[in-house]
């Protein structure tokens, strides 16, 4: 496991020194089924074998119907054929122009990204042990809709923080938090409260961090968060990712 | 920018607002950011507390 996992290290450590371009697009097909297929099979290297009883499948089919279907409404955040291979040309492409020449760089670079990830959507990262407990205190004169403004008044300056900073960057801003949260229970097995999660359970969050992978591609915006194993896992979900895409299209073209 | 200053008024901020989650969020936030940033934020947390007691004055 080790020697696989430094394997996957090196492979990105080589990418990034060489500034490879990538040629050709990686991902030609991408529909749901292969790439549950291709995360189920890294699940079960992973991790172990899967639970697949009728009902799971059906589980697992709505959940990545439910995130396509999400994915196609916004802009910015396609997950259709031409989405994913524009993603993650673009991405290839955005490691390069970050001029960084080791891992160590690039993942120094990577926290404004990763601090994207958490003002994207303020309130929905878990709180962290041995920050100060605050004194709940009224507050009388706000109205919601005040409130309400406060905060987008908030978010809009954090928006516009991202933008600028992550397009200087070269690095295409993709809001993402249940991804991250997804890898993190995926890679430690357990959930929020500190629960143990079934095998099941983890398949679930591993397509989750899945998603976040497949479009960050290089998966170096969870690099603040997460350990060498999430890093390691997420790019496997890539490659086997893209390799069943690839395999597909293959048998397809012929 | 001073980073103590900036975490004392988030903390009554965000106290009010009975928001621990978005506290922390910026407190993490602020010390990465350009100076440019951190004179924004530090600006715009400093205007809606004063707001926010003003209104409980």
């Amino acid at each position: 496991m080790q020697g696989s996992k430094n394997e996957g290290l090196n492979e990105i450590d080589s990418r990034i020194e060489g500034q490879q371009e990538i040629k050709e697009p990686l991902v030609e097909v991408v529909t749901e089924q292969q790439r549950i297929d291709g995360i189920l099979k890294v699940v079960e290297e992973e991790i172990g074998s899967v639970e697949t009883t009728e009902s799971s499948l059906d589980s697992l089919s709505e959940y990545a119907t439910n995130i396509v279907g999400l994915e196609t409404e916004e802009s910015g955040r396609l997950m259709t054929d031409t989405g994913v291979k524009s993603a993650l040309e673009k991405n290839s492409m955005n490691m390069a122009e970050l001029g960084a020449s080791t891992k160590d760089e690039i993942l120094g670079a990577a926290s404004p990204l990763s601090a994207g990830v958490i003002l994207d959507k303020p309130g929905t990262v878990s709180p962290e042990e041995g920050l100060p407990v605050m004194e709940a205190k009224e507050i009388p004169m706000l109205s919601p809709e005040e409130l309400k403004r406060r905060e987008d008044e908030r978010r809009s300056l954090a928006k516009k923080i991202l933008d600028n900073e992550l397009t200087k960057r070269g690095i295409r801003y993709i809001p993402f938090v249940e991804p991250l949260q997804d890898t993190i229970k995926a890679v430690s097995g357990k959930g929020s409260e500190g629960e143990d999660l079934s095998k099941f359970e983890r398949t679930i969050h591993v397509i989750g961090a899945g998603r976040g992978a497949i479009m960050d591609a290089s998966g170096i915006s969870f690099a603040d968060k997460l350990s060498d194993d999430g890093l390691y896992l997420l790019r496997k979900i890539w490659e086997r990712s893209r390799d069943a895409n690839k395999k597909t299209a293959d048998v397809n073209k012929k | 920018m001073d980073i103590q200053e900036f975490e004392k008024n988030v903390e009554k901020l965000f106290s009010y607002e009975k928001n621990t989650e978005e506290m922390n969020m910026w407190k993490k936030v602020f010390p990465i950011l350009p100076p440019q940033y951190q004179k924004e934020l530090f600006d715009l947390i400093a205007k809606q507390l004063k707001e926010i007691e003003n209104k409980n004055i």
